[in-house]
């Protein structure tokens, strides 16, 4: 009988973890900027995703023949100044902002996750990275995009280096804080008397705390790199030419934007649904998450 | 329950403290120089099998800072902390693990002292992952064990630490500090946090684990009452310093460092029939920060004279197992 | 001195409106204190004594969404029925609360001066200059040492004992008729909080001001207040004054609380009279006797039933118990067998020498 009762227990445990699970996904659908953020990000990653499929046209097929024709029954969106077709240009413009984007923000993540965490153990680590930090900020983004990239040469795998380059510092920054938050917890100090190994105290228990955070801040990075990306596909610093980058898209209608407006507003629309899609998500999720972790002090 | 060892010259000690000390220099606010705070300073007591060691006395003591240096939780600046015969403070780290099994540590916050993101299950169970003690099915039996022992259910087994009371937390609390069947157990504030009744619960289990487990504590505390209900024998701390040591019934019978005197006769007394002449001492505790010359307590001493001015008193012994460092002891 | 009624609570029913329903944390309180008097609450966190003493000024309007039933009378006009504006001049004026923390009910950008000075200039008509005198005085009166230079220090420059002095000296800012004091002392070290206690018993008796004294500490209880409440879950289970509640207290939960304290002369060899299980949530009262649950001497009318808040005939105290009188008499009895117990310790203490022994009962 006494060994029959831990594998009853298990099953309740599963269950119990099952629900908790549950809990988070219904009040993600419980609120509102939240699940607003998630319905748009489905239908980006939908878009981004199929855009091959969806579009009649390639997006580097030129037919000289219709160029500039306004949006119709044929072009939906229009054609551009070499007749190539602005829906098709759109879609696979979102499907590299968004490959761009989702890259940087993971790599971001998980770099950043990883220095925070070491600098928040160890103080010359912390003073190499944040002094490091500080020279890195003291810099606007775009402009040091803008030398990477030089120095680099325009390719996508470089830009995404730049973006992860300009980005690390104020994820790794959000990481290093919670885990000197965290670390000065009784429990952590309980897990040093009860003999655990820094490593295991680090990735155990101080990281847990630093996962919302940086959850949160990915998404805001997410929507800041198609930005970024954007700005230095416009001006000339960022994906090459021929390729539809949303980007490249505004800064071709640039010239054209008195007669040809269908060759501005569409992408710059895309631009904005994308980078709103990834500011409400990480919105609801900070609303989200925040009390949750508060739910477990402050009993009086 | 008077210890076995009354006297010197028995078994040898579980733990024997020398000359422990712990400075920290800090900044002076507004100021560039540099101030040494003597959170510890030179304290030596001993610690037998089996007995419960009462560490007493107000914030800024210095007795949580000593139960921390105990466990290297806090590194000590100089002094010994022999464990069975060998020093903790010279320890290698991997061999200093090893040791903690039988070292623990039960924190006063029962809501800071939980991980808010684990279930009640793996905080017992993390000890045993962290030196490699049995099955995961093994394990789980054991903190179901344990958490029987600690007087709560199995069902708390899958529970947060946020769907439980202060008094059920302090409870696993003692149950992560005890899963791992150590023999000495430094209980810092254990009960300071909880509610008088609650309170009450708490002291009579740990009383009772001790007796079944044949635990030792080490029990730091505030409260003379507690203090004065748990433990075999008291230290009395004041300002880093270890003011006086004695047997429970000899310390509350005949308190000889006015100090002492000062802080048994400042207790409440929960009866309107006794009517006490309370000695009330004039000023705050001083910030550590300060530096006073002599003893350390003159200051504040209703009775202080030149000497205690001057020349800071040393630790002895005054009658049988019974120290303090006064000269007018 | 006259019988003279300061405050007087009755049926007080204080409702929380949460997400799970109307809460009665403080539910059918009845109590007063009389001029000049000290009146102790206790019972754990959670029993309403705090609640009891918010609702009294009216504190919980402004944060949580709550509601009031019956009455609280303070010097002839009901509380509850004042408008937010009139019970504002009540506030700091008449009635004066100082609260555990002192040093998250200080404001850090501003010295203590300025903090006293506001709190007189609010209600009292006098130049600025009078004010600054009257706020040294009153540093003074509290036992704050050279209170001319202090009066312009900040909060952070002061220790938790000064803290509390200083709360204290804007509490009587406007010489209140009445001091709450929410648990003062809980926060300080045992030598500072015999201090403050005797502070504020002097100025008790100095200023005739009277003291509604909420406490978890039957020690502090039984050594200030004249009178003590005794709660537990929202309710009064047992008043009396402090002679006879420790002579003769008469609820289970009123021992239970007496046995749970480690006494300075109690036997160490014995385990603590510990009360089982703790304070049930508000959501789920207990039906009957809300003690009930705990209470080792329940039986099927305590849970069936709600005793109603009763005189006791012998002592004249006022309890909530089906079985007030058999109770305590056992507890008389086993009072008896310490009380010679510790006597003869006594005796055996002064054999050894006791030189100090003066102190200690």
């Amino acid at each position: 009988m006494e060994k029959a009762q831990p594998s009853l227990h298990l099953a309740k445990r599963k269950r119990a973890f099952g629900n908790r699970r549950r809990g988070l996904l219904k009040r993600l659908l419980a609120s509102k900027t939240a699940s607003a953020g998630s319905v748009l990000i489905i239908v980006v990653a939908f878009i981004s995703f199929f855009a091959p499929w969806i579009s009649v046209y390639g997006p580097h097929e030129v037919d000289i023949v219709n160029r500039l024709s306004p949006p119709g029954t044929e072009h939906w969106f229009g054609t551009d100044n070499l007749g190539r077709d602005i829906f098709s240009r759109v879609m696979h413009g979102t499907q590299i902002s968004a490959q761009v984007g989702f890259t940087v923000a993971l790599s971001v993540a998980i770099l950043g996750l990883v220095v925070g965490l070491y600098a928040s153990m160890y103080k010359w680590l912390d003073q190499l990275l944040m002094r490091t930090m500080d020279a890195l900020f003291a810099f606007p983004a775009i402009l040091l995009a803008i030398a990477i990239m030089a120095a680099l040469g325009p390719s996508v795998s470089n830009l995404i280096i730049c973006l992860i380059i300009v980005f690390i510092p104020s994820v790794a920054r959000i990481v290093r804080s919670a885990a000197l938050v965290a670390k000065e917890q009784t429990y952590v100090e309980a897990m040093h008397a009860l003999g655990a190994s820094q490593t295991r105290i680090l990735w155990q228990h101080i990281m847990p705390s630093t996962i919302s955070p940086l959850i949160v801040q990915s998404s805001f990075i997410f929507a800041e790199a198609i930005i970024v990306e954007a700005a230095l596909s416009f001006l000339g610093a960022g994906i090459p030419a021929p390729m539809a980058s949303l980007g490249n898209l505004l800064a071709d209608g640039k010239m054209y934007i008195y007669n040809s407006w269908w060759m501005t507003l569409f992408p710059g629309f895309a631009l904005i649904i994308s980078v709103l899609a990834m500011n409400l998500f990480g919105d609801g999720i900070r609303d989200l998450l925040d009390p949750h972790v508060r739910q477990g002090k402050g009993k009086k | 329950m008077p210890s076995i060892h009354e006297q010197e010259g028995g078994p040898m000690p579980l733990l024997e403290v020398k000359g422990l000390s712990k400075h920290y220099s800090t900044k002076r606010p507004a100021s560039f120089r540099k101030s040494l705070v003597k959170a510890v300073d030179d304290v030596s007591f001993h610690i037998y099998e089996g007995e419960t060691y009462g560490l007493v006395g107000e914030s800024g003591c210095g007795k949580s800072t000593l139960g921390k240096t105990l466990l290297r939780l806090v590194e000590p600046t100089a002094g010994e902390a022999l464990y069975q015969g060998e020093d903790l403070n010279r320890m290698p780290s991997r061999q200093l693990r090893a040791s903690r099994r039988q070292l623990q540590m039960v924190f006063q916050d029962p809501y800071s002292s939980l991980n808010p993101r684990k279930t009640i299950g793996r905080t017992l169970e993390e000890p045993l992952i962290i030196h490699g003690i049995g099955s995961p099915q093994e394990r789980t039996e054991l903190a179901m064990r344990m958490l029987e022992t600690v007087g709560l259910q199995e069902e708390h087994y899958d529970r947060l630490p946020h769907e439980l009371s202060g008094g059920q937390r302090q409870r696993i609390g003692l149950a992560r500090a005890l899963i791992l069947e150590p023999r000495l157990v430094i209980c810092d504030e254990p009960v300071s946090a909880l509610d008088v009744i609650i309170q009450s619960q708490i002291i009579n289990l740990m009383r009772k684990l001790q007796r079944e487990l044949k635990l030792t504590y080490l029990f730091i505390a505030h409260d003379i009452g507690v203090i004065r209900h748990i433990s075999d024998r008291i230290g009395v701390m004041y300002l880093g310093k270890m003011v006086e040591e004695a047997r429970t019934d000899d310390l509350f019978a005949q308190p000889l460092h006015p100090y002492t005197q000062v802080l048994l006769s400042a207790v409440p007394i929960p009866d309107p029939r006794v009517k006490k002449e309370r000695m009330i001492l004039q000023g705050d505790i001083p910030s550590p920060l300060e530096t006073v010359s002599g003893c350390a307590f003159h200051p504040r001493c209703p009775f202080a004279v030149e000497t205690c001015r001057k020349l800071a008193p040393a630790k002895r012994e005054v009658a049988p197992g019974h120290f303090a460092a006064c000269h007018l002891a | 001195m006259p019988e003279e009624l300061l405050l007087e609570v009755k049926a007080l029913r204080t409702y929380f409106h949460t997400a799970r329903g109307k809460l009665a944390a403080v539910d059918g309180v009845s109590f007063d204190v009389k001029r000049g008097e000290i009146v102790g609450v206790v019972g754990e966190s959670g029993c309403g004594k705090s609640v009891t003493a918010q609702s009294v000024l009216r504190l919980l309007d402004e944060k949580h969404d709550v509601s009031y039933e019956g009455e609280i009378r303070f010097a002839g006009s009901n509380l509850l029925e004042l408008k937010q504006r009139q019970m504002r001049e009540i506030r700091g004026n008449e009635i004066a609360m100082i609260f555990q923390d002192p040093l998250s009910s200080l404001n850090p950008v501003y010295t203590i001066g300025e903090q006293i000075i506001e709190a007189i200039m609010l209600h009292q008509k006098i130049r600025r200059k009078e004010a600054v005198r009257k706020a040294i005085e009153l540093l003074r009166l509290t036992g704050i040492p050279s209170p001319e230079q202090r009066v312009w220090e900040y909060p952070h420059q002061l220790s938790g004992g000064m803290r509390q002095r200083v709360m204290i000296a804007i509490a009587l800012a406007c010489e209140p008729q009445l001091l709450i004091a929410d648990e003062p002392t809980t926060a300080l070290d045992v030598t500072i909080q015999a201090q403050m206690m005797e502070l504020i018993t002097e100025l008790n008796r100095k200023l005739a001001m009277s003291v509604l004294l909420i406490t978890h500490d039957l020690g502090v209880v039984a050594e200030t207040c004249q009178r003590v409440v005794v709660m537990y879950l929202g309710q009064v289970v047992e008043m009396a004054d402090v002679a006879s509640l420790f002579a003769r207290p008469l609820h289970p939960y009123t021992i239970g609380l007496m046995g749970a304290i480690p006494r300075m002369d109690s036997d160490r060899t014995q385990d603590l009279q510990a009360i089982e299980g703790s304070v049930p949530s508000l959501l789920n009262v207990p039906s009957g006797c809300r003690f009930a649950p705990r209470c080792a001497y329940a039986d099927e009318q305590c849970r069936q039933h709600m005793p109603e808040l009763k005189r006791d005939a012998a002592s004249g105290t006022m309890v909530r118990c089906w079985h007030a009188g058999t109770l305590a008499e056992a507890f008389e009895a086993t009072e008896a067998a310490i009380a010679t117990e510790t006597s003869e310790a006594a005796e055996r203490a002064e054999e050894k020498g006791g030189v100090q022994h003066a102190i200690y009962p």
